[in-house]
């Protein structure tokens, strides 16, 4: 599935037209309270969505410690991976695609990536999502 | 792939190795001394994909922690595996999550391989980086 695919399916089922690629040629989109950028991955029938989960400050070894143990295990999206940038802000990622992905496997992906995304929103104690994502 | 063709393809068709009873799991061994876990879920909907990389540093964890976390965001992007940490061992493990239902039959061994090839390209590159003086 290509990101022209992705956005074409989410286009037609929820009938929002894709805005403009922003930062990092994401395309953002909202579901509930969660905000998912998609991206175009490499090979190019492959696609990676992000979303942010929190913030950390980065001088505070144990919250950091806790975030990078937290790849060994996360049993929502175990296909997930999360990350954090130079600002401490810790985002989780997935890869999605492969040319045999359909457009409901798609959406159960996205599912099980907000679905662990508001798991560590909780265990981060999240509140609200930066106006603009980053990374 | 359905989880039975999943565990079929796995177990009878690339060669690895169950490992002892009571762990859900394989072992593939590389010549070069690369190993290689396959662990189901509980479910039998996903592979998870370990290679210990190195052993933990007793000190500098901190900024191995962080180093990590900000390489993983260019994970997605590039199939490249996610840098975790795994408490027990000890370890630094590359780690990738495979999930059976949007995965073709012929796909799993090519993940596999570049899985382990992915492995080889990041413990080579940290074993050279600990070999330089600081």
């Amino acid at each position: 599935m290509t990101l022209d695919e992705a956005l074409q399916g989410l286009s037609a089922q929820f009938g929002v037209p894709p805005g403009p690629p922003e930062k990092g040629g994401r395309h953002y989109y909202r579901f509930g309270d969660t905000t998912v950028g998609l991206a175009q991955a490499q090979p190019e029938d492959f696609l990676c969505a992000r979303t942010w989960v929190g913030t950390v400050d980065m001088r505070d070894e144990s919250a950091v410690a806790r975030v990078a143990l937290g790849n060994m295990d996360l049993p929502v999206a175990p296909d997930a991976m999360l990350g954090m940038d130079g600002a401490g802000e810790v985002y989780l990622d997935m890869r999605l695609g492969g040319e045999d992905m359909t457009h409901e496997q798609f959406l159960d992906a996205l599912e099980r990536l907000i679905g662990e995304a508001m798991r560590w929103k909780q265990t981060l104690g999240s509140a609200d999502e930066p106006a603009r994502q980053g990374g | 792939m359905s989880p039975e063709q999943f565990e079929d393809v796995v177990s009878g068709a690339l060669g690895l190795v169950a490992l002892p009873a009571g762990d859900q799991g394989y072992n593939l061994p590389a010549e070069d001394g690369l190993e290689i876990e396959a662990h189901f879920s509980a479910g039998r909907d996903y592979l998870l994909l370990l290679c210990p990389l190195m052993d933990f540093p007793e000190d500098g964890a901190h900024g191995a922690h962080l180093g990590a976390l900000l390489s993983n965001l260019s994970s997605a992007r590039s199939g490249i595996p996610t840098m975790a940490f795994d408490a027990h061992r000890a370890a630094f493990v590359a780690r990738k999550a495979l999930y059976s239902p949007s995965l073709g039959a012929n796909q799993l061994k090519a993940a596999l391989d570049e899985f382990v090839s992915h492995c080889r390209q990041i413990r080579n590159r940290m074993h050279e980086a600990a070999r330089v003086p600081a």
